[in-house]
């Protein structure tokens, strides 16, 4: 598929690069039809945000329809819905999220030691903003891979 | 590697979850070189604790170990530090 990828700063490239794959029980693939570009793409641009990496893909503001679904997604999502997929990846079921607190979900940056020793507190993950919130790939692409997806969309 | 410890879980204050608290005592091989190295490879116990914690939780509240683009094998301490680029996996591997 094509993507949007972060080559350096202000340095950016539609590439091609390969198809999401679902990984875990509770993921979805989503056909992106609309993506956005946010004012805080720009810190990313620009080089504010540390830690990211040549070939990154960009884009946490999204939309699109469901083409897969993991086995373990039953309830309310089904192949061909449209969804907006919020940018903060939650599981839904950690103490911060059962509150709500869904951006500072505890289980879904599997990069939150170093989001801990640069930020004092890890966030949720976050859809193409860096290693820091994960290192998801974005959704200024083709099609995206949503985790938990029975809790997001 | 001599080693002893435990684990304990108790309930949090307020209503907050379970608290788990591991202890464990280990002399490392070498004292402080071999302590030093340890770290460097990602091979530190206390690192690996921590990973090893993290994983659990995302086990035992979510049912699966959260897995990016950039830390395909999920949470720890050597694929933090060894980052692949946040694009899609071609051959995803998964375990």
């Amino acid at each position: 598929m094509k993507a949007n990828c972060w080559i350096a700063p202000n340095n950016v490239a539609v590439e091609e690069v390969p198809d999401p794959q679902i990984l875990n029980p509770r993921d979805a693939i989503v056909r992106i039809t609309s993506s956005a570009i946010c004012g805080s793409d720009l810190h990313l641009l620009q080089g504010y945000i540390p830690a990211m990496k040549k070939g990154d893909v960009l884009g946490h503001e999204f939309m699109g329809e469901i083409v897969e679904l993991g086995k373990d997604v039953r309830d309310g999502l089904h192949i061909g819905d449209r969804v907006v997929i919020p940018f903060p990846i939650a599981c839904g079921d950690c103490s911060s999220c059962q509150r709500g607190l869904y951006s500072i979900c505890e289980n879904s940056n599997p990069n939150a030691a170093i989001a801990e020793l640069a930020m004092g507190h890890s966030p949720a993950g976050v859809f193409g903003y860096s290693h820091l919130m994960g290192g998801y790939a974005g959704g200024q692409a083709q099609y995206a891979r949503v985790p938990f997806a029975t809790s997001a969309p | 590697m001599p080693n002893s410890g435990s684990v304990r879980f108790t309930p949090a204050a307020g209503g907050r979850g379970t608290e788990v608290r591991v202890e464990l005592e280990y002399t490392v091989p070498g004292r402080m070189f071999g302590a030093m190295v340890a770290k460097v490879f990602g091979e530190n116990p206390q690192q690996q604790i921590c990973d090893d914690l993290r994983r659990f939780k995302q086990v035992i509240e979510t049912g699966e170990i959260a897995r990016s683009d950039g830390s395909p094998q999920g949470t720890s301490v050597k694929q933090q530090a060894k980052q692949r680029p946040a694009q899609p996996l071609a051959m995803p591997q998964v375990g």
